[in-house]
């Protein structure tokens, strides 16, 4: 072989390595995205795995009927539905389905899996209307089905005053998942129904342009588009969300009165970002007005799900890592709260990496009435509530004028918490005094957990252990009964916390 | 064909071997170097019998209640702040090193040294074992800083605030949860162990 043979031959078989990789890479990416169909209904909205067979799609009609209120019943020979008053049969293995004395051709036979019934996706709302008689639009390649007049439509509107923004009012509350990327806000809603028939929609705004509706795998995206760094809002009960471009002078360092909203893969707040964990932002706290109102005089509540990405947190065994327990308590903390009216707002809804610093400075920036870091721990049982372990005088001595009812002035970064901190307390004595009145044990200290002491409004932490009936299973933290139990403990303390806390204004 | 004497090569090999032999040689010993620096290291850490025996307050971390007790210990102790510091939080380590342990710390946790600042700030050095191989937990943290500060505060009353750094360096927390970057009161480490009694 000469050499140019050989060099040529080691060319290709880079390439051919190349390639291998990039499509096995192309095909673990496909493999991973698991298809689902998702149902809006006035009785339920849910999501159900879409199955691949003979190189149709398929779903379980037990996975569908159940959450509607019906049964499927396979009797040896024939599968018996029977939904919202109606029955029907079907035929494993045929493509015909008897439904209130009718006879429906599918597009594919109706299979017999394992004991469970399945029926070709194309084919299922003709067998669901004809049980309920009912209208549907079923938007196929999307694969979302709406039940009836069901469907959660919104309208969105600019507002170019000051801070440029734009709000998209459902016409029931909503709960995406909302992440940010240069230049562009994204909110996924999963089960909420949202449904529109424009896909464009443009804005008179020079920071927010447009906006566009797209559905994708039993989901609906709604993605923003601005020139600065955008964030949202919720309000109404969950039924608006505010989408707000940073003002212009945030493009330079600015304190917390002027938010500087830098988009983090993992934050829809905004959220300074460092690049190193442990540096500290370099702009003190300000406070220009009264620290316990909240953004705009509202009560606004601050959800911080611990650690996140390559930070787990507590290993709490094999396949449980801290990280993950956090955000999806903290996920069910604010749709508890959401549903109570309260506004929230998450410093990370994915399992991104955020450091210690940049969730401070992200809570300082929207000047919540309230931050909650939410952690978990194999230790002990129940609900630990922790607060600063600062005892409030620290800025007074340092800076005069300073301290519990502090006006204007820099906050030093370590003791922002210190004008707060007597709040903290309050809602903290009181959320404990309500978990426990609710049969869940709690407990209240002070403890020197990070980054409660950066906080420059009422802080608290939770650390949820799991209850004394289970101390020794560490797994059931991760229970959605038990997680649920929690989320409506706090979210219920929260709410008559609230009343204690404004009479401490 | 360039024609090599044959007594050339053999002195040529010869020099060749020996150059690796000394090379071997000289690694072994920057080997032996190290090992022995690292013994001393450690002979270092050891708690040193710097003065009489005395009976001092350590504050306890227990686990399976999530409290912290009063308890005595033995220790050489000196009147010199700094070693004295040292002393006592290596007895507290110490008894967290023992098998079994009330509130069990990795293999490696050590106290490096203590420097006092200002006559009232002590800095506490821990090795990065201590840090890295500490158990992640808020409650679990807050245990170690906490009877760490007591213990420090009730044996050298001078001390009013405490630093915590790891391997000479700042760190954010310990292991996830307790803050490290901040500059600790005793007074308020106080209360947070009258919490935890």
């Amino acid at each position: 072989m000469t050499a140019r043979a050989r060099i040529f031959s080691i060319h290709t078989a880079a390439v051919a390595l190349l390639c291998l990789a990039v499509l096995s890479g192309v095909w673990v990416t496909h493999a991973q995205e698991k298809k689902k169909l998702s149902i809006y209904s006035s009785r339920a909205n849910y999501s159900v795995a879409v199955r691949d067979v003979d190189g149709k799609e398929y779903v379980a009609l037990s996975e569908i009927f159940q959450p509607l209120g019906g049964a499927v019943v396979y009797d040896g020979s024939k599968i018996k539905l029977r939904l919202a008053g109606s029955s029907g049969e079907c035929e494993p293995g045929k493509p015909k389905c008897k439904i209130g004395g009718n006879s429906m051709e599918l597009a594919g036979k109706i299979i017999l899996q394992d004991g469970t019934a399945l029926v070709p996706l194309h084919s299922l709302p003709f067998v669901l209307t004809g049980l309920m008689d009912t209208k549907f639009d079923f938007h196929e390649n999307s694969r979302r089905m709406f039940l009836g007049n069901y469907g959660n439509t919104f309208k969105a509107e600019a507002n170019k005053a000051d801070a440029p923004s734009v709000a998209f009012e459902f016409s029931a509350p909503v709960n995406p998942s909302i992440s940010t990327e240069p230049g562009k806000l994204r909110m996924v809603f999963s089960t909420d129904g949202v449904n529109s028939g424009n896909e464009q929609f443009k804005f008179d705004s020079d920071a927010i342009p447009n906006a566009t509706y797209s559905e994708h795998n039993g989901e609906a995206e709604i993605v923003v588009s601005g020139t600065r760094p955008l964030m949202a809002e919720f309000s109404d009960g969950g039924r608006t969300i505010t989408v707000k471009a940073a003002p212009e002078q945030a493009k330079a360092a600015a304190p917390a009165d002027q938010p500087t909203p830098q988009p983090t893969e993992s934050a829809p707040a905004p959220a300074p970002s460092s690049g190193e964990s442990s540096s500290q932002p370099t702009t003190p706290v300000i406070a220009t007005q009264p620290l316990f109102s909240g953004r705009g005089g509202r009560y606004l509540v601050v959800i911080d799900a611990s650690h996140g990405g390559d930070e787990v947190g507590a290993t709490l065994s094999d396949e449980l890592t801290e990280k993950d327990i956090t955000l999806s308590l903290a996920r069910r903390l604010r749709n508890e709260l959401q549903a109570r009216g309260v506004p929230t707002l998450m410093l990370r809804d994915n399992d991104g990496t955020m450091s210690v610093d940049d969730r401070a400075a992200a809570a300082n920036a929207a000047r919540p009435t309230l931050y909650i870091s939410v952690h978990a721990g194999s230790m002990g049982h129940g609900i630990r509530v922790y607060t600063s372990v600062l005892n409030g005088n620290e800025n007074t001595e340092r800076y005069p004028g300073a301290g519990v009812k502090v006006k204007a002035g820099f906050l030093p970064w370590e003791t922002a918490q210190a004008g707060s901190v007597e709040n903290s307390r309050i809602i903290a004595t009181s959320v404990t005094q309500q978990l426990n009145q609710s049969k869940i044990h709690a407990s209240w200290s002070p403890a020197p957990v990070r980054p409660l002491n950066n906080i420059a409004s009422p802080a608290i932490a939770l650390e949820i252990a799991p209850p004394d009936s289970k101390r020794d299973d560490v797994s059931y933290l991760a229970n959605p009964s038990y997680q649920q139990t929690v989320a409506i403990g706090v979210a219920t303390a929260l709410v008559n916390a609230r009343g204690k806390y404004e009479e401490n204004r | 064909m360039i024609y090599i004497p044959r007594n050339m090569l053999i002195t040529a090999v010869f020099l060749l071997a020996c150059v690796f032999a000394m090379g071997f040689y000289v690694l072994h010993l920057k080997r032996q170097s190290e090992q022995e620096a690292a013994r001393a290291q450690l002979e270092n850490l050891a708690p040193h019998p710097v003065g009489p025996e005395e009976r001092i307050p350590v504050f306890v971390a227990y686990d399976d209640d999530g409290v912290i007790r009063e308890e005595s210990a033995s220790a050489p102790l000196s009147n010199e702040p700094s070693e004295r510091s040292r002393e006592v939080l290596r007895t507290l380590v110490n008894r967290y090193l023992e098998k079994p342990s009330p509130h069990p710390l990795g293999e490696g946790s050590q106290v490096k040294d203590v420097y006092i600042v200002n006559r009232d700030l002590a800095v506490v050095d821990i090795s990065s074992d201590f840090a890295n191989r500490h158990r992640s937990g808020v409650l679990v943290e807050s245990l170690t800083i906490a009877s760490m500060i007591e213990t420090l505060a009730a044996n050298v009353p001078q001390i009013t605030k405490v630093k915590i750094m790891v391997d000479g360096k700042e760190r954010d927390t310990l292991s996830g949860h307790a803050d490290l970057m901040g500059t600790y009161n005793v007074t308020d480490v106080h209360a947070l162990v009258k919490a935890m009694q």
